[in-house]
């Protein structure tokens, strides 16, 4: 909740600061009266202080983020309707870099230092060195244009989404094998292993059922922390495929000067990391009894 | 970005490396009072003292001259066994970054064009190993007819001193709110690791692009964001130190003899950050130039015409399908250049501070 506080309030602080919204919104060819009127309606004539509550009040209870100066419609609509799309492929990179980190991790741990583990490592700090704004472009270069296997624009079917979720995913993938092997290398080595080994269980079994459990809070801790990636690095990842989502909205309406849909994203992107952040916390006691939040 | 950071709703003492002063910290300590202890001998024990002792022993005769902290048992000659260490990776990502590091500062001999020299003849001519590519455009050239290698030269010193520069500014910011708040303690304490701990509840793009929206593009804002970003890494872990230096014997001494506060944190608690926050500073320059990069990229950070390698990269795009040499290079070199810090950064946290481990995922 603080943090949400602290975001609207470095937003107005910074509107405020950066001069006049008003000349700002107004092209230069607009008169002194103009200016006047517009500072009107937008409450730009009353003190500050008051200016400060009617912004908050505005934004969290009534969800008014302004009007889209280039839409003419509100901020708040023109973002909800392209938040499903940056949500769709935030999902799908997920599911991805869960479903390829994860068991890559484990595999590397159970056979480490073969060749295998070898490939898998190198493969995993490629992917979390390369940004994702460049391997979209490779994608695209190589998957799309010159294989022309995939579509790399837009996201009319689902075959569309296939290339930005690769894309998102890598640097998730990647920090997420290489951060289950070394939990579970770590693991490997506990006494209550030797204890499950000695007692006869199957490799599978030990792996599965006692070390991938207590390796459990590390990988949990990279899930939530890749959110955060995941909603950043949305921004470039639209942006290259073209993808209809909130960053690519934003990046665009800087470049057209609609301000107010930039920062209804911000907001309500920094809304829904909160959220999602409040989420990975319950799923951690959930897992770990030993977690309990004061 | 920071593993432990999630777990900051139970322990509000979020990362501190359970053994504060580690081999490394003591080292650095001892260095000094071997030093301080030479100087000793020089100004007053010549008078004092007719018979030879051991340098690193006289401080505790000369209580008054001498640096209090000198009371530790300074551990002279301690064998450097960084080089020893040195790995394969390491010596990989140490070559490769001095050839980026080279490529930066010989750029303007290493370029055989300007990078900002347009020539429509030579518009999206291919590198040169492909049919119809000269030797005079290695790497081919873009839309305006640019030579790419001269630009990727040039960018180099982009990247790097974005990158370096926000690097300092964020390991300034954060060294000394992590002091503050590690020394302070209370609510100012509270107030700095609170703004930290929002911050890093935030995705810093999504931030980022709010800022630059209000203030517009330009090379000054990218530097401050990017050096922003990075702050509370920094402010964490010095905190974290800080308070475990206050309970250390030499702290609690020099405490004792009256040394001022800020004597206190410039002489005896800062040195003994310095290697903590070098290596915190080599794993985040990784970062901050993908920051760099990706905003560059997205056209919000370095402005053309000036060369960076994400807006080249960015700018390239459009010509993707008929001349890709244009995006692909400048994302090779980029990607390298990322290759190389974070594996120099991993290599010298193993060497300097293992206690870091878990900073980084």
């Amino acid at each position: 909740m603080f943090t949400l506080w602290l975001v609207v309030t470095i937003v107005f602080v910074a509107l405020r600061l950066s001069g006049d919204p008003a000349t700002l919104l107004l092209s230069d060819s607009a008169t002194a009266e103009d200016v006047a009127r517009l500072r009107e309606t937008l409450g730009l004539n009353q003190p500050l202080p008051v200016q400060y509550t009617t912004f908050f009040t505005r934004m969290i209870f009534e969800g008014d983020f302004g009007q889209s100066i280039l839409r003419r419609q509100p901020a708040a609509l023109v973002v909800s309707e392209r938040i499903g799309a940056t949500l769709t492929l935030a999902l799908a990179a997920f599911a991805i870099s869960l479903l390829v980190g994860l068991p890559a991790g484990i595999i590397s741990a159970v056979r480490r230092n073969t060749l295998l583990d070898r490939v898998a490592m190198l493969g995993a700090l490629l992917g979390q060195v390369t940004p994702g704004f460049f391997l979209g472009t490779v994608l695209v270069l190589v998957v799309g244009l010159w294989l022309r296997w995939l579509p790399t624009s837009g996201s009319a079917t689902p075959w569309h989404l296939i290339l930005p979720a690769i894309t998102l995913s890598a640097y998730g993938a990647a920090s997420m094998a290489r951060l289950s092997r070394s939990a579970l290398l770590e693991v490997t080595r506990k006494e209550y292993m030797r204890t499950a080994y000695a007692k006869g269980l199957h490799e599978r079994t030990a792996i599965l059922r006692h070390a991938l459990r207590n390796a459990a809070i590390p990988i949990v801790t990279v899930m939530g922390i890749q959110l955060g990636h995941l909603l950043s690095g949305a921004v470039a990842t639209e942006v290259v495929f073209a993808w209809p989502g909130v960053g690519r909205l934003a990046v665009t309406s800087i470049f057209q000067r609609d301000y107010p849909v930039v920062q209804a994203v911000v907001l309500m992107v920094a809304g829904l990391y909160v959220v999602l952040n409040l989420m990975v916390d319950v799923l951690y006691a959930w897992i770990d009894p030993k977690i309990r939040y004061r | 970005m920071l593993g432990s950071t999630r777990r900051s709703a139970t322990a509000s003492v979020p990362i501190l490396p359970t053994t504060p002063a580690s081999d490394t910290d003591i080292g650095t300590v001892g260095t000094r009072a071997g030093r301080v202890a030479v100087n000793g001998h020089a100004t007053g024990g010549a008078i004092v003292l007719a018979e030879p002792v051991a340098p690193s022993r006289l401080p505790a005769l000369l209580p008054t001259a001498a640096d209090p902290s000198t009371t530790l048992p300074a551990r002279s000659g301690r064998p450097r066994s960084a080089l020893g260490r040195v790995t394969g990776t390491a010596w990989t990502a140490g070559l490769l970054l001095m050839l980026i590091v080279g490529c930066a500062i010989l750029a303007p001999l290493l370029a055989a064009h300007s990078p900002y020299a347009q020539e429509l003849g030579a518009r999206l001519s291919p590198p040169a190993w492909m049919p119809g590519g000269t030797w005079e455009r290695p790497l081919g050239a873009d839309d305006l007819g640019r030579d790419v290698l001269s630009r990727l030269l040039y960018g180099s010193r982009v990247s790097l001193m974005v990158g370096l520069t926000a690097a300092i500014i964020g390991s300034l910011i954060g060294t000394f709110l992590g002091l503050l708040a590690g020394y302070a303690g209370g609510l100012v304490g509270d107030i700095i690791m609170l703004l930290a701990d929002a911050q890093l509840a935030l995705p810093f793009l999504v931030l980022a692009i709010g800022m630059i929206a209000v203030v517009g593009p330009s090379l000054g804002v990218l530097i401050v964001l990017a050096g922003v970003s990075g702050w509370t890494a920094y402010a964490r872990v010095t905190r974290g130190l800080v308070l475990g230096l206050l309970e250390q014997e030499f702290v609690v001494a020099a405490r004792a003899l009256g040394a001022s506060t800020p004597r206190l944190l410039l002489r005896h608690i800062f040195p003994n950050l310095l290697s903590t926050v070098a290596v915190l500073a080599t794993l985040q320059l990784a970062s901050v130039i993908l920051l760099e990069s990706t905003l560059s990229f997205l056209g919000l950070g370095v402005q053309p015409p000036e060369p960076s390698w994400g807006s080249m990269l960015g700018a390239g795009r459009e010509y993707l399908n008929t001349a890709w040499w244009i995006s692909v290079f400048p994302g090779v070199a980029l990607m390298t250049t990322i290759l190389a810090v974070s594996l120099g950064g991993d290599w010298l946290r193993d060497v300097l501070d293992p206690n870091l481990r878990h900073e980084r995922t």
